[in-house]
């Protein structure tokens, strides 16, 4: 067959051109090499000339890279010389150059929706092994795509207001910075909170790396601000239970956990004194007690204190004590709701429980001396129940020799997880080096896989802590033992850089415990509709491009939630999604395609399956005239009805059924020059 | 004698729906997870809208196989359209079993768009299945 392609100089009139997609189609198909990620199996010579035999396909080309500056301007001068209407570009992703192409067009006059993107890199080079193959299977794909695109219509684009107010999930160092960075924009922000208290895992810290400074002093003025700003309204003790809406207008319902504490508490601690359960405090990481009513740390805000029902015993002397008559047993649940544009998740981590890992007995009896760092970290701080000196859980005397061991719940094919968590070498570090700095005697070795320091001044750090005299052991401890008679732990662990085995008597143990998702966001990710990785944290959108959007529009991600992350790596990601989470609010606006179906009333006969399928709720009966009809705003562009319709009646603009029959049938059988679809 | 037969080339129709379907193939692409040249895709916005028609059109116009590919259950991005398609799939299969075909050329399936195995062990399960129809004799013929 011949080249079908027309060489005369397009006779248009420009302003016809800006196509209504009534006109006769002239489809300009692009393939791209991509360097040799495609040109490498797909013979991309071959694909265009295929192309060129296509029906209403005016142009044809090929070009190294169609996603650069040259080979947009190839597909601008294809659009001016030849009257191309409409765009089929093969090379990668919808979704990563997609919108390239789709801009474009937009900048020729072109809707942005009559381009159509193949994507033959993922979808074909990168997964085929055969040459013959691959470039066979892209000529169908390129075939399908045309095929698609003959029948595309432009869409418009409508503007639809945002509510100006944001919630920010989670009142630990990301959650805060994120909330304050929100206010001081302008904008209102909502911050929940589960636990009765702000601040997070920080506040829980002894030091800093690897400057050593003192956490609660870094983040007291972010707690206070943010405690008195205008512009947050403070939800502790609650959880977000459902969120409805998309990106602008998102319906939050949040529950209230009663704190059983009225706001006029003075915070003189009057109750905690006198009330008689004590429980072991979990802000202390378990190793001080707390009373049943009770406020987590001197510094806490919301100053109010709080009542934990569960062990209470309900002997009323909190009631009767109170001399602001403050502590009130009535107190319900509550929920409260409320709107916003923009939702940031910063629910933060869990510390891994290393009583799943048998071999090092934690949490087991007779082995109270073995710690995880963050306990470590509690019985350092200033003020702690052993005034910040480190004695051990069993007998409280000062251990002499300390043994880490790091990577526990991490880097683990067996038990735990396989990611690296990436803090745990420099806090074990850390810590080593205040307990060389205060007990210079004391022998702490460090039994590691693998340190990883990197960034600035953290080998700096791991060198100093060397010349110190910390020990460092490479080599993963088999077992934590304990003698039957003397009580006394030894790690058994292979140096395996000596290859040693070596047995170290070690009077306390600290376990390097991983950061794992919270426990809570199984319920909260289900609330959100978010995607979460197979580790459990929410995945983000594009692990380079995109780390801080989340898999929906208008849900972003700061610190732990999106994986694990030291301090400055949460902060500097909460204020990134903060200015992402503003952006739409201080604009007012967003922008929503009208990707939404349209009914053939000819057709329709009213038997309402489309309403039932619609998940958005998004199709109604209109009482007026009995008329099916599509609210466009709510409509998320799914195209269920399309399938539940018996006649055909509904149509997704786009995704029409013929439509999908013309590019079924391209992929459904051999390649075959002039196409199979004829109009 | 070499008995050496041209690999059969085969076309498999696969509906991916615009979520974890197709983010699951793009990622087993960026992993280069090779798999079987008769995959070909069709993008749709979710693996509910894969009606009955679409499907026959596609075993109708030469296709092997059809696959659907959608999210985990319970994961969908339009709330349950998943369901629909796997519960119209259950039917489709009993409808082929009572006409005498076999219900092993049309299945369903769910991938994880982080997880790029997931989309190439579902491309493995459909050409395993085809096969096993196609040595029964009991695939849908071609000329209706």
């Amino acid at each position: 067959m011949t080249e079908t392609i027309k060489e005369e100089p397009s006779t248009r009139d420009e302003s016809e051109k800006k196509a209504s997609g009534r006109e006769k189609p002239r489809i300009g198909v692009f393939i791209c090499h991509c360097g040799h990620n495609i040109a490498d199996k797909v013979n991309v010579d071959k694909v265009t000339e295929f192309a060129k035999t296509l029906p209403n396909v005016e142009h044809a080309e090929n070009y190294m890279f169609m996603c650069s500056k040259p080979g947009t301007e190839i597909i601008k001068k294809a659009i001016h010389e030849k009257g191309i209407n409409r765009t089929v570009v093969a090379s990668c992703s919808r979704t990563q150059h997609g919108p390239t192409f789709a801009r474009t067009i937009e900048e020729e006059g072109l809707n942005r929706h009559l381009h159509e993107q193949v994507n033959i890199r993922e979808w074909c080079s990168w997964v085929t092994k055969d040459k013959n193959d691959a470039t066979e299977k892209a000529k169908q794909m390129v075939e399908a795509g045309v095929n698609r695109s003959r029948k595309l219509e432009p869409i418009e684009t409508r503007k639809i207001s945002t509510t100006p107010a944001a919630l920010v999930v989670g009142g630990g160092i990301a959650g805060l910075r994120a909330a304050s960075d929100l206010a001081a924009i302008g904008v209102k922000t909502y911050l929940v909170e589960k636990e009765p208290t702000i601040g997070g895992h920080m506040t829980q810290l002894n030091k800093t790396f690897p400057t050593q400074e003192c956490p609660q002093c870094s983040i007291s003025p972010l707690t206070n601000g943010v405690a008195n700003n205008k512009n947050i309204i403070l939800f502790t003790n609650a959880q977000v239970k459902t969120v409805e809406g998309s990106i602008g207008n998102f319906k939050i319902e949040v529950e209230l956990t009663p704190r059983y504490v009225k706001d006029n508490c003075t915070s003189c601690g009057d109750c905690s004194k006198s009330c008689p359960v004590e429980v072991p405090s979990e802000w202390d990481s378990g190793m001080s007690m707390r009373k049943a009513i009770y406020k987590p740390f001197a510094q806490a805000i919301p100053a109010t204190y709080v009542r934990d029902k569960k062990a209470c015993i309900e002997c009323m002397t909190c009631v009767n004590i109170c001399p602001a008559k403050a502590v009130d047993f009535s107190q319900k649940r509550e929920t409260r709701t409320f709107e916003v544009g923009t939702i940031i998740v910063a629910a933060g981590y869990d510390e891994y429980d290393p009583s799943e890992i048998s071999a090092y007995h934690y949490h087991q009896a007779g082995y109270e001396d073995v710690i995880t760092q963050l306990q470590l970290e509690r019985m350092l701080v200033a003020g702690s129940i052993t005034n910040s000196q480190l004695l051990r859980p069993s007998d409280g005397k000062i251990p002499k020799r300390v043994t880490m061991i790091q990577c526990v719940g991490s880097r683990n094919d067996q038990v735990g997880n396989k990611y690296c968590t990436g803090v745990c070498c420099m806090f074990a570090i850390k810590n080593a080096t205040i307990l060389k700095d205060s007990y210079p005697s004391m022998d702490v070795a460090i039994c590691y896989i693998d340190i990883r320091t990197p960034g600035l001044n953290s080998e700096e750090f791991y060198k100093k802590a060397q010349e110190k005299g910390v020990k460092f052991i490479r080599g993963r401890p088999g077992e934590i033992q304990r003698d039957p008679i003397t009580g006394n732990l030894q790690v058994i662990v292979e140096d395996t850089l000596s290859m040693t085995p070596l047995k170290l008597k070690s009077d306390l143990v600290v376990l390097s415990a991983a950061m794992v998702p919270p426990k809570t966001i199984g319920n909260l990710g289900s609330a959100l509709h978010v995607l979460r990785d197979k580790t459990g944290f929410l995945k983000e959108f594009h692990i380079k491009m995109n780390p801080v959007k989340s898999s929906k529009d208008g849900i972003f991600l700061a610190g732990a939630i999106q994986g694990p992350k030291d301090i400055p790596q949460s902060v500097a990601q909460a204020g990134a999604a903060a200015s992402l989470a503003a952006a739409p609010l201080v604009r007012g606006f967003i922008e929503k395609e009208m990707l939404v179906p349209r009914i053939d009333y000819d057709l329709c006969v009213h038997c309402g399956l489309c309403i039932s399928a619609c998940s958005p709720v998004a199709i109604y009966q209109d009482a007026a005239d009995g008329k099916i009809k599509v609210n466009d705003i709510a409509c998320k562009a799914c195209g269920l009805c399309q399938a539940a319709c018996p006649t055909g009646a509904i149509q997704l603009k786009n995704f029409q059924e013929d439509q999908l029959h013309d590019e079924i049938v391209a992929l459904a059988e051999t390649p075959k020059e002039g196409g199979h679809v004829h109009e | 004698m070499s008995e050496k037969a041209e690999p059969k080339k085969r076309n498999v129709v696969v509906f991916a729906c615009n979520e974890c379907g197709q983010g699951a193939m793009n990622t087993a692409g960026v992993a280069r997870m090779g798999y079987d040249a008769a995959i070909k895709i069709v993008p749709l916005q979710c693996s509910g809208q894969a009606s009955p028609l679409m499907i026959m059109d596609a075993l109708k116009n030469g296709a092997d196989a059809v696959g659907v590919i959608g999210c985990c259950i319970g994961a969908c991005h339009f709330v349950n359209g998943n369901m629909l398609s796997m519960h119209r799939i259950k039917l489709l299969k009993k409808l082929f079993k009572e006409m005498g075909y076999s219900d092993q050329q049309i299945n369903h399936y769910t991938a994880r768009a982080a997880e790029g195995e997931t989309a190439v062990g579902d491309f493995e399960d459909i050409i395993a299945r085809l096969k096993q129809a196609e040595n029964k004799a009991g695939t849908l013929p071609k000329e209706w």
